[in-house]
């Protein structure tokens, strides 16, 4: 992943300092701007880049978001699905679940899935591993994440995060929109069945993914585990940094995208 | 009393890597063997045949072999014991899973625990217990 960041960054920076050097070379052509340009003309400049870059980012964020959702119904559709049991079924109804999916194979799964119509799927080795309660707790959280469209959410923040890469800021907000969905999922479970239960089932399949090696995606944990325990919750907020490289980082798209500009206007003359 | 672990995982092999492994496991060879020290165990079997089974379950990874100096035999040994072997195979089932269904671990809901500090780990052990 940081060598496809950085080879972003590389490939940006090629194009602007080609981008700038073509543009030296018309400087006292017309109607490239220099330095006699008058405020006016680089205000009418800056605009339509900025316009142009957000048209493109805008279209590449829809297109890369579509994609991974359609990634993501192609895995859905493929998983090995069965009738729940009837137990199963009536406790899903009981805390609200309209749509349940019950994954026919020996692997710990708990999770929410689905862009447009968001269900909860739940694996049959969890109901050997998990005690009602528990079960429960599970189910509630789940149950938030699809009453929150959260698959779409995070499809279209991780789109979003990559195709705007040079504005780390949306980087930092897709994080702490999986910690405030974990988070606000957990404290429903934590209110309809307490913290024990939720802490349990915790410890119970985060045990069962550190031996088999699997990657959680959120890393929210320690939040989590505050959260169970009664802390208050840090405030986060972007580091002074991060503010920067995102302004600076979009001062070098708009200037890539004006020189393009102004390159076309001259070609198109 | 059975040894599950070993019944487990030998349940896991092909029919003769299991006999093989079961063998290896229960020590019933010194902890270093050559081919011809199974096949004294198995004596229906032709050598090649021992031979070619050995070399699979070290392709695998369950044996390990390393040349004998002077000779072109090989010693073998048992590279995992039968828990590590299920842990392994536990693994690679949940790394499909994942390869399978890709983007669903997307909004699942358990994080690895080994990710917290251990003061973290405590606090969520002490947390969970009833």
């Amino acid at each position: 992943m940081m060598l496809i960041r950085a080879g972003l960054w590389g490939s940006f920076a090629l194009l602007l300092f080609s981008c700038e050097r073509s543009l030296q070379s018309c400087l006292d052509a017309q109607p490239c701007l220099g330095p006699a340009a008058g405020a006016r003309d680089w205000l009418a400049l800056g605009i339509a880049a900025g316009r142009f870059l957000a048209a493109s980012v805008g279209s590449a964020w829809v297109l890369r978001t579509a994609w991974l959702a359609f990634r993501h119904m192609h895995a859905v559709n493929r998983l090995p699905l069965t009738t729940p049991p009837d137990h199963l079924r009536s406790m899903a109804e009981a805390v609200g679940i309209r749509r349940l999916r019950f994954i026919d194979e020996d692997v710990t799964a708990a999770c929410c899935a689905g862009i447009l119509r968001p269900s909860v799927y739940i694996s049959r080795d969890l109901l050997t591993k998990l005690s009602q309660l528990e079960l429960r707790a599970v189910l509630i959280h789940e149950m938030e994440h699809a009453r929150g469209f959260e698959p779409l959410r995070r499809a279209a923040w991780r789109g979003a995060a990559e195709i705007g890469f040079f504005v780390p800021l949306l980087g930092w907000a897709r994080v702490r929109d999986v910690e405030r969905g974990e988070l606000r999922a957990d404290r429903r479970a934590i209110k309809a069945v307490g913290a024990q239960p939720v802490a349990s089932a915790l410890w119970t399949l985060g045990s069962e993914l550190a031996l088999t090696g699997i990657a959680g995606f959120s890393g929210t944990m320690d939040l989590r585990v505050s959260q169970l325990a009664g802390d208050a919750l840090p405030r986060r907020l972007p580091q002074p940094d991060l503010l920067l490289s995102s302004v600076l980082g979009t001062a070098f798209a708009l200037a890539l995208v004006g020189c393009i500009a102004e390159i076309a206007g001259l070609a198109l003359g | 009393m059975p040894n599950k672990p070993l019944e487990a995982a030998v349940s896991q092999l092909g029919p003769l890597e299991g006999r093989i492994m079961r063998l290896v496991w229960e020590g019933k060879l010194q902890q270093r063997f050559v081919v011809r020290d199974m096949q004294k165990l198995m004596p229906r079997l032709a050598y090649t045949t021992v031979m070619t089974t050995l070399n699979r379950l070290a392709e695998k990874g369950i044996l390990t072999a390393t040349a004998v100096p002077g000779r072109r035999a090989h010693q073998y040994v048992a590279a995992v014991a039968p828990s590590a072997f299920l842990a392994r195979g536990s693994r690679r089932e949940a790394d499909a899973m994942v390869r399978r269904y890709g983007d669903l671990a997307l909004v699942a809901f358990a994080d690895r625990i080994d990710r917290l500090s251990p003061a973290q780990k405590e606090r969520l052990r002490k947390l969970s217990r009833p």
